[in-house]
């Protein structure tokens, strides 16, 4: 059976008629494959000119054409999700999220007589450049290019747990990270970042005369802790606060277990149970945060 | 996971407790001055001596409270949170100062100031690097 038979059985509006090749079926057939070959040419170069993901064609194993999946790549070198909306720090932080990586994550210890530290944008690119290739090789090359964030386009962007810093923060600026409760983590004190002050409080100075609050959960859990404790002062639940020349130092009974007390007198007394925090800011930035 | 503990940024010595944030340690710092002199008389500060040379501070651990001398009971002053800066040489406060040994301090004149009890314990904490943080234990 020849093709036109075939498609002359299966053609049910119009029994026993052959179908034929038409001039007219011949020219659609040709505007159609004309017209796919100028878009297959056209869509790269308008989504890099214009950043508009367009749809690609893909062709089966059969010869058809069907749309596919639009390719970001060519279009976005930083698939990190980063909210473009550059709003101010004070906004609430729960209607944004972003990507960002650890800036803290190197333990070695800080040393006045060492060259500067590198920067975070420098540790970020060593962190991220030993993470799977492809999606983050993109990620790579845009923290080298230091590529303002607010300018960063969003229709990439992950799920939201995969682009915050410790599952809480969201970086909003070059070293600078707001929590879901709105604390902002910035540079300062003799570590060198707010950040890397309050990992202090993660484990036990033994060593260190009086008390040492140590949070429960390491950073993640810190850093949870300290959101939970500042919604609570910002509500006044079960807060004490005390106003210091533009500092507020809040204590905030959180009802429940959040760390031990550490340091030589908290292991004198066998590292007893902590249930409240202490955060002393300045506005919403973190100076400090431990528990009591 | 225990990580490092970072002992530079622990007082080496302090004069007592902190009476703004009631935590932290009044640690004694050396600042190593401005050798231009420059950013003092820049920022109208004539009055503060020789800010060439190195000058003693007194800084809480926590919350950064800032004394210019051992003495608790005088004002304090808090520097900014960011860029932060010596009050005295208007220097990087971090970066341009250490916290001081007892030579330094005794460098200082301030040695009578500080409590010894209060003295930083690096061997309690080279110790604890090697035990297991109380929430890491195995449980049994």
């Amino acid at each position: 059976m020849n093709r036109a038979d075939a498609a002359a059985e299966n053609d049910g509006d119009r029994p026993g008629r052959k179908r034929l090749w038409t001039p007219t079926s011949v020219a659609g057939g040709v505007a159609v494959a004309v017209a796919v070959a100028l878009y297959s040419w056209l869509a790269p170069i308008v989504s890099q000119r214009t950043g508009i993901d367009l749809p690609t064609l893909v062709a089966g194993d059969d010869g058809s054409v069907f749309v596919g999946e639009a390719d970001w790549r060519p279009t976005d070198p930083d698939p990190r999700p980063v909210d473009s909306d550059p709003r101010p720090v004070d906004s609430d932080p729960r209607a944004v999220e972003s990507g960002s990586r650890p800036i803290d994550s190197d333990p070695r210890p800080a040393n006045h007589d060492s060259p500067p530290a590198e920067s975070a944008v420098d540790r970020r690119s060593k962190t991220v450049a030993d993470e799977k290739p492809l999606a983050n090789k993109s990620r790579f090359d845009a923290a080298k290019a230091e590529v303002p964030a607010a300018s960063r386009s969003t229709k990439t962007a992950k799920p939201a747990d995969d682009g915050l810093l410790y599952g809480r923060l969201r970086e909003i600026g070059r070293d600078r990270y707001l929590s879901v409760a709105g604390v902002l983590y910035t540079p300062g004190s003799a570590e060198g970042h707010r950040l890397k002050h309050l990992r202090r409080h993660t484990a036990d100075q033994p060593g260190r005369a009086g008390k040492h609050g140590v949070f429960d959960g390491e950073m993640e859990g810190a850093i949870k802790t300290v959101d939970d404790a500042y919604e609570r002062a910002k509500s006044g639940q079960r807060t004490t606060v005390k106003n210091e020349d533009g500092r507020t130092i809040y204590t905030v009974d959180m009802g429940r277990r959040v760390g031990f007390v550490g340091g030589r007198e908290g292991n004198r007394r066998r590292r007893p149970m902590a249930r409240r925090v202490r955060l002393v800011m300045d506005g919403n930035r973190l100076i400090t945060a431990f528990p009591l | 996971m225990n990580e490092p503990i970072d002992h530079s940024t622990t007082p080496l010595h302090s004069i007592g407790h902190c009476p703004v944030c009631e935590a932290g340690l009044l640690g004694v710092r050396l600042c190593h001055g401005d050798p231009t002199g420059r950013l003092a008389a820049a920022a109208g500060l004539r009055h503060e001596g020789d800010t060439r040379r190195i000058h003693g501070l007194v800084i809480c651990d926590e919350c950064e409270a800032i004394w210019r001398t051992p003495d608790p009971q005088t004002p304090h002053e808090l520097a900014d949170a960011e860029h932060a800066v010596c009050p005295r040489c208007q220097t990087d406060l971090w970066q341009r100062s250490h916290w001081a040994s007892l030579d330094e301090v005794s460098r200082l004149g301030w040695t009578e100031s500080i409590d010894r009890e209060l003295d930083f314990d690096p061997d309690a904490n080279a110790a604890a690097e090697n035990d297991l943080h109380p929430d890491d234990a195995p449980e049994s």
